[in-house]
């Protein structure tokens, strides 16, 4: 069931639940988040530092799913008045990518949260664009500890 | 579930799934050091045990948990 009253459409808000900043915010919609799955958006800009003729490149995919788990984090940590945890990109295997998304289109990106543990955690992401499947990968994600 | 069988499908798993040497795999073994399982590889462990014997392991159950005896005996005490 999804948690959210709305989606999250303001890139400001956005900037907030993600620990990373302008200009490599991979992320700009939050449009689902339960307990274990997060769906965000993603509309590619010309501007966009992944962006290489005409096209989001593959280390931009990967970033925004990475992006996908911050917010999904994010927002947690939002919801009860903490502020965004940084975190790193620990693995990833299973990299499938089918296309390369061009300007303009919107992405979405779902995120299942597999398993958490010890500040690391599993997911399967599928992006799609246009509802077409483009790209699929487990990652593993870790939070920074601080020191 | 016999312990034996427990132990046999742990170590199944390390050393297929994890590439853990068979002659590392002593009950004494350290799970970070010996068999050099990193932060990374506690979350596979974690959805390899939950595969195998149907339980969920959590950070805290870890705690005190050094060497793949304590391993054995976690997830022993957990299907228990």
């Amino acid at each position: 069931m999804n948690l959210l009253k709305e989606e999250i459409r303001d890139s400001e808000l956005i900037e907030k639940l993600i620990p990373q900043k302008a200009p490599i915010v991979m992320v700009d919609k939050l449009l689902y988040y339960d307990e274990s799955k997060v769906i965000s958006g993603l509309t590619i800009s010309n501007k966009n530092m992944f962006v290489e003729k005409g096209h989001f490149t593959e280390p931009g995919l990967i970033e925004h799913m990475a992006q996908t788990v911050a917010l999904f984090t994010g927002y947690h940590f939002y919801i009860n008045n903490k502020k965004a945890p940084e975190g790193y990109i620990g693995a990833i295997k299973g990299v499938t990518i089918y296309s390369l998304p061009k300007i303009e289109e919107n992405l979405e990106t779902e995120v299942v949260i597999l398993q958490e543990i010890m500040g690391v955690t599993l997911v399967k992401g599928v992006t799609r664009c246009n509802g077409v499947e483009i790209c699929s990968a487990e990652m593993k994600t870790v939070l920074k500890t601080e020191v | 579930m016999d312990k034996e069988v427990i132990i046999e499908k742990i170590n199944d798993f390390l050393i297929d799934e994890f590439e853990v040497e068979a002659e590392e795999i002593t009950p004494e073994a350290n799970l970070k050091e010996t068999l050099e399982l990193d932060s990374l590889d506690f979350v596979d462990l974690v959805v390899a045990i939950e595969a195998s014997f149907g339980v969920k392991l959590v950070g805290d159950d870890f705690v005190g948990v050094t060497t793949l005896q304590n391993f054995y005996d976690l997830i022993e005490k957990k299907i228990g």
